[in-house]
């Protein structure tokens, strides 16, 4: 042990419908910047998808356990740490600190909390003493007051305007919110809600729906400069989540007067609250008379300073977590090819970057679910391109299939879509324009700008286009560049992929690609992320050999939650271990694997086939790599025999549905030996679905299920991980048919056995696997988790739902 | 709808970059120059510092909002040409919605558009000096031949700056502004003060800008190399410092430098934006401010006994302020009237009117 101070971090715990994975991928980063600085890092987390503690010197301890304030009470005992960093944690973290601060604990062992006072941890956790400070520094905030009679509420409205939102004030939460629009439904309202408050009490509150969000990312360091680091417009309008809306970084539709009041107020408010690191500020802004208010503020990481960092190129987390160290941000000095400097200049595009939600609605059975303030989306993707267009495009990518379905929709049915926006609200938008609808028309519609509308109808121009001139030469060059898909325009020409390749290789229409630089091309910046475009120069030259192109796990979906993400980056480092440059095709902004210390190169692009292609064409890569590629096999590269494309093994059974305990044997062969890996036990109830490593079995159970596993491994069998389930039945244990495990599973044994079973599944791959590192391994410690239980989005999502494996949105450890 | 037609930009060095034209279908010649800000298309464009150059929006999509009618920085933008990756769309109708593409048409003013503008940026990095450029409907060898023939003026400010003296009264203090290319946003600085501004000609004596008894003089932001402005210009600012306090800004800093002995270097590749770092040296504090600059003062040059540095740009570690140490003067390379641009070194003004309320005094 050396005499480095220590940072205690708080994980942000098991991944829901907030965190998506950004806050692990943020970790790395940041954990590798305080180590730089002189630290050693500790985190407490139980979020078993958190591949930060598996990576080479990222996280120096790890404790299992939930990041609450009695378990980080007793490590603060045991660690006496110089410092807590409670920004990674989301929301949970700052109330556990302040619970901390109020205790006594962190003045006793000389804590210093990292990012910001804890008078600052108090207001943002108490949003009326948050508002108070706001207020002092001249900032405005949404209007709202308590009223008694109708003649008070009357009065208020004079000031503030229509719409306003009534509630009854009561003592527990729930109460009915209205929104009213005119005197005659104040009255009712405020009548209605006097009569069910005990204190004959009324909230009369400024309603700021259907204005334009816009948020800001103010970077500070301890001396008190700030920077901005990115402005973001989000297209829907306040009344639906910022995390439902589709965003675009640079803002597209503000006066330049418009975003320098923003940043002054944003700059006062970080500087009032005295936050080291970033400051996340929410605006809603009146486009009519100018008039903006503060409607947020998070000083501390989220999804917001992913997209940032994937879309400008500036290492926001790396920043960061320098910054919380108390750096200067005029000595930080950037490695991975960014220049001197680089992190004190306000970074600045050469591209558009749209952040699309990615909803999972349908799976859950949810229909005609309106988007409102509460999040609904379980991932993100983001699309980068050169235009407006092209980016927005690129992000659709994932729903192409929904293209072209509203088509048949009704007029009716589809202005209720546009008046009432559900999830993928652009797709309605588009097929409005295809019919004719004025944007000017549709923009009173739906709120969103005209600005965007008029670009959406240059996109139906293209597709009326493309509709006119099959097969035609101008047409597609046309299409792609303005960023319509290989799949968008099959389906409008009616063929395939493979033969748009073609055509475009025919016709020179050749795809290039762009480095992402924070410095807009002015400096000479290579931090070695690309995207691509159809223009004249191409930035991106293959990496050395040998080397690897790995497919990212895409959006977050429900199934398997980060737990792909994970996998695939304990791959990629493997890969790296083993002398392989390994270059990442993601668009998923909160992957882990977007970091230059696992891949060593990454493009920003959909992981289609079109992509692929041009990408591998350019690379050449020796193996392809990811999860599963449904068109591994018609890649060019891969049929003539060039690259070899590697799957992951996919889960060969499909999730069981009924509720019931099921007993699993773990095993692993190797084409010619086993290796057991123990025994879990798989709970599936309507309320909860856990699994135990190790538990404790009905005598002679274990033994009985080892022999059957042992006797259904065959030597036919292809090497790798292997799982054989049995089920109680009067008794009897009934053997189910050998499969292997989801990937979820793959990381729950990996962290249970203490094996690195993503490395083993490469070194198979790579014909380097020798049985006794296993052997090896699996002798020495093993950690002390032994329970995973699985977690569901239901409850946020106001879901009356038995549990399903196939819905699980993130999961947590347990130790006995 | 607009009608779309092919069009080039051509550079000296025989580089055709084509794309489709916007606005004024002339043919215009200019130093192509790139900025890299983020919003603000109509300040940009209407900044008399462009005279006589073509300018590149590194950010892709431009002529997104409708001309504003408060925020043009000129009456005529004296700019030749915009270069853009994507040209908004723009369908709206009605009074206050006039397009960039009608703008530019309207001031005879041509643009570009669908250009590979990072590989634009790229060339004009790579060819270390200052490219001209030309906006042609076709690169032929006579578009070049006309490129290669064209002589670009060196007495800019003489064609952008006013040549009469005019009033913009208020209550407050005298200001007298010095035009070599003024921007709106110095006036609307000074009009937020109240001050009582005349705008006098850039060939005004000392002896004619003393005879208004002004408290404050500024000598206003423009185009071109410093050097090329007459050097009865320097006379003037020797003078009128000893009187009355001085803010030059742009150009006016840099006329101010070598007004004092300093020495003025050509950058090989302007520099035109708001994101670099500079450094206020008196507080150790970092500011923003948007940045447009052809030319630097030459740190070395400059003479410690007379003058000291205020502002660098941590990049380039170039000077972007100067004070003097016996007068009341004092400049910045910079614009701290924004517009657009961050309003951190705004109160640069606030301290010219300290200025002159001391020396009142």
């Amino acid at each position: 042990m050396t005499a480095e101070p220590v940072v205690l971090i708080i994980g942000a715990g098991a991944d829901n419908l907030q965190h998506e994975g950004e806050l692990n991928a943020a970790l790395v980063k940041v954990a590798q910047a305080l180590k730089k600085s002189g630290y050693q890092t500790h985190l407490i987390d139980n979020n078993p998808f958190n591949v930060a503690p598996e990576l080479p010197a990222v996280i120096d301890h790890y404790s299992v356990a939930a990041p609450t304030v009695a378990n980080l009470t007793r490590a603060i005992e045991q660690l006496q740490p110089a410092a807590l960093l409670p920004t990674l944690g989301g929301r949970a973290a700052l109330q556990v600190t302040e619970r901390l601060a109020t205790s006594g604990i962190l003045n006793k062992y000389g804590v210093k909390i990292m990012g910001m006072p804890v008078a600052t941890i108090r207001q943002v956790n108490n949003p009326s003493v948050l508002n108070q400070t706001l207020k002092q520094i001249g900032a405005t905030t949404k209007k709202i007051a308590p009223v008694t009679t109708y003649a008070d509420a009357r009065d208020l409205v004079d000031e503030i305007g229509f719409p306003v939102v009534v509630r009854s004030v009561v003592p527990q939460a729930g109460s009915l919110r209205r929104i009213v629009h005119d005197y005659h439904e104040l009255q009712l309202a405020v009548s209605t809600a006097i009569q069910h408050s005990p204190s004959h009490q009324a909230m009369v509150q400024q309603s700021l729906a259907g204005l334009k969000e816009i948020e800001v990312v103010v970077a500070r360091d301890q001396s008190g400069m700030m920077m901005q680091l990115a402005m973001v417009e989000d297209l829907d309008p306040i009344g639906i989540h910022a995390g439902d809306s589709v965003a675009v970084l640079p803002t597209q539709t503000l006066l330049d007067r418009q975003i320098q009041d923003m940043r002054d107020v944003a700059f006062k408010i970080t500087r009032k609250l005295r936050v080291v690191g970033i400051n996340h500020v929410q605006f809603a802004l009146n486009q009519l008379t100018g008039q903006f208010y503060v409607i947020k503020n998070s000083p501390y990481f989220d999804r917001l300073a992913t997209f940032v960092e994937q879309a400008t190129g500036y290492p926001v987390a790396r920043v960061y977590g320098h910054l919380v160290a108390g750096k200067l941000l005029r000595d930080i000095r950037l490695d991975h090819g960014l220049a001197k400097h680089t992190a004190a200049m306000e970074p600045v595009l050469d591209r558009t970057a749209i952040r699309l939600p990615v909803f999972a609605n349908d799976q859950l059975g949810v229909q005609n679910k309106e988007l409102t303030t509460e999040k609904q989306s379980v991932g993100s993707v983001l699309g980068l391109g050169r235009s407006l267009l092209e980016a927005l495009l690129k992000a659709l990518g994932e729903l192409h299939p929904d293209f072209y379905a509203l088509a048949d929709l009704g007029d009716e049915e589809l202005d209720q879509l546009l008046i009432h926006p559900r999830p993928n609200r652009l797709l309605p938008v588009f097929e409005a324009i295809r019919r004719g609808y004025l944007t000017s028309e549709l923009s009173e519609l739906t709120k969103l700008d005209q600005y965007y509308l008029d670009q959406f109808k240059r996109l139906v121009e293209l597709e009326k286009r493309l509709l006119q001139a099959p097969k035609d030469r101008a047409a597609l060059t046309a299409a792609k560049y303005w960023g319509f898909s290989d799949r968008l325009i099959g389906q409008l020409w009616q063929c395939s992929v493979t033969e748009l390749r073609a055509l475009r290789q025919e016709w020179q229409i050749h795809r290039t690609f762009k480095e992402v630089d924070p410095s807009a091309g002015e400096l000479a910046q290579h931090p070695g992320t690309y995207y691509a475009t159809f223009e004249m120069e191409n930035e991106s030259q293959p990496v050395a050999k040998p080397r690897v192109l790995l497919l990212g796990a895409g959006p977050r979906t429900l199934g398997n939650g980060v737990a792909n993400d994970y996998l695939l980056t304990r791959v990629a480092a493997e890969f790296k271990r083993q002398g392989y440059a390994v270059v990442v095709v993601e668009n998923n902004p909160n992957s882990a694997l977007l970091n230059r210390a696992v891949a060593t190169k990454g493009y920003l692009e959909p992981r289609d086939y079109e992509w692929v292609a041009a990408i591998m064409a350019l690379e050449r890569p020796d193996y392809l790599v990811s999860l599963a590629c449904p068109f591994a096999a018609e890649l060019p590269l891969v049929k003539a025999g060039t690259t070899r494309a590697l799957a992951l093994p996919p889960a060969s059974l499909t999730a069981p549905v009924a509720h019931e305990v099921r007993y699993q044997y773990n095993v692993f062969f190797d084409g010619h030996y086993t290796y057991p890996l123990g025994i879990t036990r798989l709970l599936l109830t309507p309320a909860g679905i856990k699994t135990e490593f190790a538990p404790d079995l009905p005598a002679g159970l274990g033994q009985t299920l080892a022999q059957a596993g042992e006797a259904a491994v065959s030597p036919e069998l292809a090497p790798g991980l292997y799982q054989v389930e049995g089920q109680l039945i009067d008794g009897q244990l009934a053997i189910q048919p050998i499969h292997q495990p989801a990937p979820w599973m793959l990381v729950f044994l990996s962290q249970v056995t203490g094996l690195d079973l993503a490395a083993v599944w490469v070194r198979l791959a790579l014909q380097k696997f020798s049985g006794r590192l296993l052997t090896a391994a699996m002798q020495g410690q093993r950690r002390q988790a032994t329970r995973l239980e699985a977690l569901f989005p239901y409850a946020a999502l106001h879901l009356n739902r038995s549990t399903r494996l196939s819905e699980m949105m993130g999961a947590r450890l347990e130790i006995e | 709808m607009r009608i779309v037609a092919e069009r080039y930009l051509i550079l000296e060095d025989g580089t055709v970059f084509s794309g489709e034209g916007f606005g004024a279908p002339a043919v215009t010649f200019g130093e192509v120059v790139f900025n890299t800000a983020m919003a603000g298309y109509q300040e940009i464009i209407t900044n008399p510092v462009y005279f006589n150059q073509i300018v590149v929006f590194a950010q892709p999509n431009v002529g997104n909002l409708p001309l504003h009618r408060n925020i043009y920085e000129t009456i005529t933008p004296p700019i030749k040409g915009v270069v853009v990756r994507d040209l908004a769309a723009f369908n709206r109708q009605g009074p206050r919605q006039v397009s960039l593409d009608q703008y530019l048409l309207q001031m005879n003013i041509p643009g570009v558009t669908n250009i590979d503008t990072r590989a634009l940026i790229h060339r004009l990095n790579a060819a270390g000096r200052p490219l001209r450029g030309s906006i042609v409907p076709v690169a032929d060898d006579h578009a070049f031949d006309q490129l290669h023939a064209t002589v670009l003026t060196n007495q800019q400010v003489a064609q952008v700056a006013t040549p009469k003296p005019f009033p913009n009264p208020d209550v407050g203090q005298t200001v007298v502004v010095i035009d070599f290319g003024l921007k709106n946003g110095i006036l609307r600085e000074l009009s937020r003060r109240k001050c009582n501004v005349t705008v006098l000609p850039f060939s005004a004596s000392a002896e004619e800008i003393l005879r208004l008894d002004p408290d404050g003089v500024v000598l206003s932001s423009g185009p071109g190399n410093p050097q090329n402005v007459r050097s009865s210009v320097l006379t003037m600012i020797q003078t009128v410092q000893k009187r009355v306090p001085l803010f030059g800004i742009g150009l006016g800093h840099e006329l101010f430098a070598l007004a004092n002995g300093a020495k003025i270097r050509r950058l090989p590749v302007e520099h035109h934006g708001q994101n670099h770092p500079i450094k206020e040296i008196i507080t150790d504090q970092i500011v923003y401010a948007s940045q447009a600059e052809g030319f630097l003062v030459e740190r070395d040059s400059v003479d410690r006994q007379a003058l000291y540095v205020t502002y660098v740009d941590l990049l380039d570690n170039s000077v972007q302020g100067l004070r003097h140490r016996q007068y009341p003067a004092f400049s910045v390379q910079f614009f701290p009237d924004g517009a657009p641009g961050p309003d951190e070194t705004n109160a640069l003004f606030d301290e010219f009117m300290e200025m002159m309320k001391e020396e009142h005094l």
